[in-house]
């Protein structure tokens, strides 16, 4: 069995010659077979002369210099893309994440999982900008798309090739690799890990994000609930305005029904404003019906073991 | 459909839609000048539907140009995007240089610009007509136009409607030109991760060609730049920008709504009041926006899901097959 560790690097000229160190003290006392894959996300320091230099020491080395800089999860998809092993573990290249649990996880993997995550219980992160919004952002993503993990943000995981192969992973999508994984019938295992402060260089995170992350949930529920018939969907969303439309109408008229009162245009009109938005929303469905009937037949693959 | 013989160091292409008396004289000019160059070129021309008396003083001047020539017709006339495509995919140059359909540019500065790209780093140069000779209105426009696209897309160019472009032969591969995009072919080659850059060139009086100042040109160009915004920002996350003007117009319904209910239990009659129309406008616009991004992630996913978002520049080592 042969293991890909697959690490996105963006400016980590500092940290580059001790995570090879480190993967290879951690991987090379086993047994097993393993290979590097370091991807050089647009760095615009010396990370990539680094990187040739460990390459054209070490044959287990490859390293994908990408174009300009495309953010985590396209460099994260070039390195699975190009990852030739049976098991993939991807990380990050800041040193944070310790290789020494890659044995442990891919031992745990061989039980019979798809997907084995890294929890990082003793995070060394600043606690408002980083742990607090992670935290919140963990316990949301676990109850709207009902997946029960305590660390999405760690990069640590580890996988099948076939597994993570198959998986949708484009614009900012890793953090809910998960729950893709699991949508397509995968079974998830969560471990914890050590986490080391960050050392030399800086981080590429900010809170900015928050707001995105909150987007691409709703996305991802969608998809993962609704993509093989999205008309039952949008049908539910049209429920609603139309409950709406039918009470303005209903009390429009009770209000007429009095001789005495002289009708007013606002009721009707509000009741058309939302029965309108009610027929929106079927006609996409209908649209939506359209896209996926016509798209690939089974959006999420149902996962392969070994 | 690219040529399988290995091309020269140059192609030159010069497209043309509208009969003007002084093709000829700015075939001359190119001609003369290309000459020059010592690198291996040639020279693809094509009429886009101009055709027969000034054609045939064309192909006299091109046969007698002392390097290749070709000349192409589009015969109905397919607009200048149509034009640029059948000179680009005949062009067969590792290198290419886009020459302005009309004089806009001393053509003295074509060595020059040819030179840049050939011994630069840059996959793409564009040129900077500076100082401009142009009315003062023109320049106003132009310049407004070129702020309002590098505030868009984020790119610092001063000049991107410039004719005069060159490029290496994997842009044209790789970026792809649809419609009036093309305008905007080096905001297209920095999405795809190129390298681009520009150069001054000396600017020439233009002749104010037909057409250019129609009032439908602006409004073309502002829906370029709003497409182009839209794709450069949010092609694999469009509930981001749906869902972000949903969510802003809706609680602003929400909160009208909500406003006139205290007032309604307050014992104020709301039926009668525009403003509850408005609140559920707005109400129901941004239910829709973001129900748009919703569909719009749905297609990405069917559709653009397998399409790899990054491009390799290299890759070093262990050389074993994907």
């Amino acid at each position: 069995m042969k293991i890909s560790v697959v690490v996105p690097l963006y400016n980590e000229e500092e940290n580059v010659l001790e995570l090879h160190r480190q993967i290879v003290a951690a991987l090379e006392p086993s047994a097993l077979d393993f290979e590097m894959i370091f991807v050089d996300d647009g760095s615009r320091d010396g990370t990539v002369p680094a990187l040739r230099g460990i390459a054209s020491r070490d044959p287990r080395v490859r390293v994908i210099q990408l174009r300009r800089n495309y953010g985590q999860t396209p460099s994260m998809r070039a390195g699975i893309d190009y990852a030739t092993g049976d098991v993939i573990v991807t990380m990050d290249g800041d040193l944070q994440n310790d290789p020494a649990d890659i044995p442990q996880m891919v031992e745990h993997l061989q039980q019979g999982y798809d997907l084995v995550a890294g929890w990082r219980r003793n995070r060394r992160d600043a606690l408002i900008s980083r742990k607090l919004p992670s935290r919140m952002a963990n316990w949301l993503i676990g109850k709207v798309v009902g997946l029960p993990i305590r660390d999405n943000g760690c990069s640590l995981k580890a996988y099948r090739a076939g597994t993570i192969k198959q998986t949708p992973l484009y614009s900012e999508m890793h953090r809910f690799i998960p729950a893709m994984v699991a949508a397509g019938g995968g079974r998830i295992a969560e471990i914890p890990v050590r986490h080391h402060p960050r050392l030399r260089g800086t981080s590429k995170y900010g809170i900015s994000r928050t707001g995105k992350v909150l987007f691409d949930m709703i996305t991802v529920k969608m998809l993962v609930a609704f993509s093989q018939r999205p008309l039952h969907w949008f049908a539910m969303l049209a429920v609603a305005p139309a409950l709406l439309a039918v009470l303005a109408i209903a009390y429009h008229l009770l209000m007429i029904a009095d001789p005495r009162v002289r009708a007013e245009a606002v009721l009707p009109s509000v009741a058309a404003l939302f029965a309108y938005l009610s027929i929106h929303m079927i006609m996409l469905g209908l649209l939506g019906e359209l896209v996926v009937r016509t798209g690939r037949p089974r959006p999420f693959q149902s996962v392969s073991r070994l | 459909m690219r040529h399988t013989a290995p091309g020269p160091a140059v192609s030159y292409v010069w497209t043309f839609s509208f009969r003007e008396p002084d093709l000829e004289d700015t075939l001359r000019r190119y001609l003369e000048v290309i000459a020059t160059i010592p690198d291996t070129k040639d020279l693809i021309v094509v009429d886009d539907g101009v055709g027969p008396p000034i054609q045939d003083a064309l192909l006299g001047r091109l046969k007698a140009a002392g390097f290749p020539t070709y000349l192409y017709f589009l015969r109905r006339g397919g607009g200048e995007a149509a034009a640029l495509q059948t000179g680009l995919q005949h062009a067969t140059g590792e290198t290419i240089v886009l020459l302005p359909s009309y004089r806009q540019v001393d053509e003295a500065e074509i060595p020059r610009f040819t030179k840049a790209i050939l011994e630069g780093s840059l996959d793409y140069i564009a040129s900077w007509r500076n100082p401009r000779i142009d009315s003062w209105s023109g320049r106003k426009l132009s310049g407004w136009f070129n702020a309002m696209t590098g505030r868009v897309t984020g790119i610092g160019l001063h000049d991107i409607a410039s004719g005069l472009r060159a490029m290496r032969r994997r842009v044209v591969d790789e970026v792809p030109i649809h419609g009036d995009l093309y305008r905007f072919l080096p905001v297209l080659a920095v999405m795809q991760g190129f390298r681009v850059g520009e150069l001054q060139v000396q600017h020439v009086a233009e002749r104010v060609r037909r057409g250019d100042y129609r009032p439908g040109i602006f409004v073309r160009r502002f829906l370029d730049l709003l497409s182009l915004f839209f794709l450069s920002k949010f092609t694999r996350k469009p509930l981001r920008f749906f869902g972000l003007l949903g969510t802003v117009v809706f609680a602003l319904g929400a909160a009208i709504l909500l406003y006139l209910t205290v007032d309604r239990v307050l014992g104020r009659a709301i039926a009668d009041r525009p403003l509850l129309v408005l609140g559920v406008l707005m109400f129901v616009l941004g239910a829709q926006l973001f129900s748009i991004g919703l569909l719009g992630e749905l297609i990405i996913f069917i559709y653009g899901r397998d399409v790899r978002e990054y491009k390799v520049e290299a890759v070093y080592g262990n050389e074993i097959a994907r």
